[in-house]
């Protein structure tokens, strides 16, 4: 019985001490957790911190400075320490220092290790870890920082009685493949063996310098190219007002004297000063055309000065597009028959409505077409065609000529731009007047297009205008300056 | 004797953080600090190195290594502040 008691009692004392020892282990479990939850919300308070820093400040030495005080103040190491590569000197240069200690933070406000530089080329311990990649410890900060600094540390560390700051932990600063700097945490006390948080929260803050200093970088060099860009830019804009204001004042003392030179060689051809001999008119007649080429080619340098200086205005009114054309070609018969080309006007089956146009300037248009047409067709034939399409009148030349190359087609309508084998049918032509045309018909809010199979098989011309009275017409009286855009420019 | 207190406060503080007022309450039952709970000020009197020994040992008899663990980190960056021969071994 006794024994039985006492193996009773036994079982008792086993059922009574297993959940005390139980709760115990419990305990201890969840205050392991808490407290890792705590030092990793330490981290993220810490990474948070740094990151809205990020975010809020664009310039590079501001940021890693604010960044090195947020470290040092909840860190609680003596001195964080910023390096940054910099290309222009191919150096490390100290940008950023901080120290929760005052009397630190006096001696790196006297100090000018700022100014320091480290070449790349030397074998100093910041350049060994950032080579490296790898993190470096010293015992000696003399090795990582300028001697005089140092010195000026140690100096205050003894006037202050506190321990010399001699242990540094260097960590290298990297994105992708680029070493960007160095993260430099400095203290008293031996940094070779570090608490997991502190560990952690090193990698953490590591990875947020580097990728804010990098985008931080970008921004400011961006900006230096922005600025070096507009600078460029109204360089250029005013090389090409004077130029524009040269070819306009070129262009009128030419056209005047031009304009006489004609007026006699036609005073001559018509028999004002007497009859003369067909050798005579034969010369008359080359001079005559010479000197209206050289006039045409004047008008179109003053029209795209004209242009570009936003002084070319239309003189809006209802026109008959039909009627435009059919003169035109009727004017133009002679031209073609010269080069014993066909040259017809195909009148539209219906009554076609009007356009508001620049009367003057859209017949312009018109003329080069056609003048082009008669240029550089060799032989065979052209016609001319006015249709309605929609909301909009077509004009349309297609001439069996030389045709236009795919290439040739996309810049045809830019300035200067010339079809190629123009000198093998000695074609004359500045390249201006198609360029002239565009902008006309542009301010038109119409379009004009060039099509061709290729080199021999001919092109078709196409000007398109808005109908009167339609959403995209123009208004008779409106005022409208056909001007160079930007993109075009 | 500023410094020691410091240590004392420090350690305290950050037990809290884990486990609340308990860590005042338990920082009240070690002989020789002078703890008022409702102000959260302590004062450490007599022999300061056998004080910190006390109450780091206080923490880690309820909660185990990690808790020793944690005062070491609370006052590490402090340590280098305090001549070695009056720091405890618990806390190196």
């Amino acid at each position: 019985m006794a024994r039985a008691g006492s193996a009773a009692t036994k079982g008792v004392q086993s059922i009574a001490t297993t959940p005390k020892q139980l709760m115990d282990r419990i305990n201890r479990e969840l205050y392991k957790r808490n407290a890792e939850l705590i030092a990793r919300n330490k981290t993220l308070a810490l990474l948070r911190s740094l990151d809205e820093v990020s975010l809020s400040i664009t310039e590079t030495v501001t940021m890693t400075q604010r960044m090195a005080d947020a470290i040092a103040a909840q860190l609680g190491y003596d001195m964080v320490a910023i390096a940054i590569f910099d290309e222009k000197c191919v150096c490390l240069r100290w940008i950023a220092l901080s120290s929760p200690l005052e009397w630190v933070s006096s001696v790196i406000k006297d100090a000018k290790v700022k100014n320091v530089e480290i070449p790349l080329s030397s074998n100093a311990a910041p350049i060994r870890a950032l080579n490296t990649k790898e993190t470096l410890f010293v015992e000696n900060s003399e090795e990582i920082f300028p001697e005089e600094f140092s010195q000026q540390l140690m100096k205050a560390a003894l006037e202050h009685k506190h321990p010399l700051i001699q242990n540094t932990l260097v960590q290298p600063l990297r994105y992708s493949d680029s070493a960007l700097g160095l993260l430099v945490l400095s203290s008293s006390r031996s940094l070779k063996h570090l608490s997991k948080y502190e560990e952690e929260t090193i990698v953490g803050i590591i990875g947020l310098i580097s990728l804010a200093y990098y985008k931080a970088k970008i921004y400011e060099d961006l900006q230096e190219t922005s600025a070096q860009l507009a600078a460029a830019n109204k360089q250029l804009k005013d090389l090409d007002k004077a130029k524009s204001e040269f070819l306009s004042i070129a262009s009128h003392q030419l056209y005047t004297p031009l304009t006489a030179l004609r007026g006699y060689i036609s005073m001559l051809q018509e028999g004002d000063f007497g009859q003369m001999t067909d050798q005579q008119k034969s010369i008359l007649d080359i001079l005559s055309k010479s000197a209206l080429r050289l006039i045409e080619l004047i008008k179109n340098l003053l029209d795209i000065s004209r242009i570009e200086s936003g002084r070319l205005e239309l003189n809006l009114e209802s026109a008959d597009i039909v009627n435009m054309a059919r003169e035109l070609v009727q004017d133009l018969l002679p031209n073609a028959h010269t080069k014993k080309l066909g040259l017809e006007f195909h009148a539209p089956a219906e009554t076609m409505p009007h356009a508001v146009v620049d009367q003057q300037r859209v017949r312009q248009v018109m003329l080069n077409f056609i003048d082009n047409a008669i240029k550089y067709t060799p032989s065979g034939r052209i016609d001319v065609f006015v249709e309605k399409e929609g909301d909009e009148i077509i004009f349309r030349v297609t001439d069996t000529g030389k045709g236009i190359t795919e290439e040739e087609v996309t810049k045809l309508f830019n300035k200067f731009a010339r079809v190629g084998g123009a000198s093998r049918f000695h074609t004359e032509g500045t390249g201006l007047g198609l360029y002239v045309a565009k902008q006309i018909v542009t301010e038109h809010r119409g379009d004009v297009k060039a099509q061709s199979l290729g080199t021999g098989k001919g092109s078709t011309f196409t000007m398109k205008i808005p109908v009167e009275g339609t959403a995209k017409s123009l208004k008779v009286g409106e005022k409208a300056t056909v001007v160079i855009k930007a993109a075009e420019a | 004797m500023d410094i020691k207190n410091e240590l004392v406060r420090k350690i305290i503080k950050e037990q809290e953080a884990i486990i609340g007022p308990l860590a005042w309450e338990q920082a009240e039952k070690v002989t020789g600090l002078r703890v008022n709970i409702a102000t959260k000020e302590v004062t450490l009197e007599g022999d300061s190195k056998q004080v910190l020994e006390s109450l780091v040992t206080q923490y880690e008899h309820l909660f185990g290594p990690a808790s020793r663990e944690v005062c070491r980190d609370a006052v590490r960056s402090l340590l280098s502040q305090v001549p070695p021969e009056e720091i405890p071994a618990i806390l190196k």
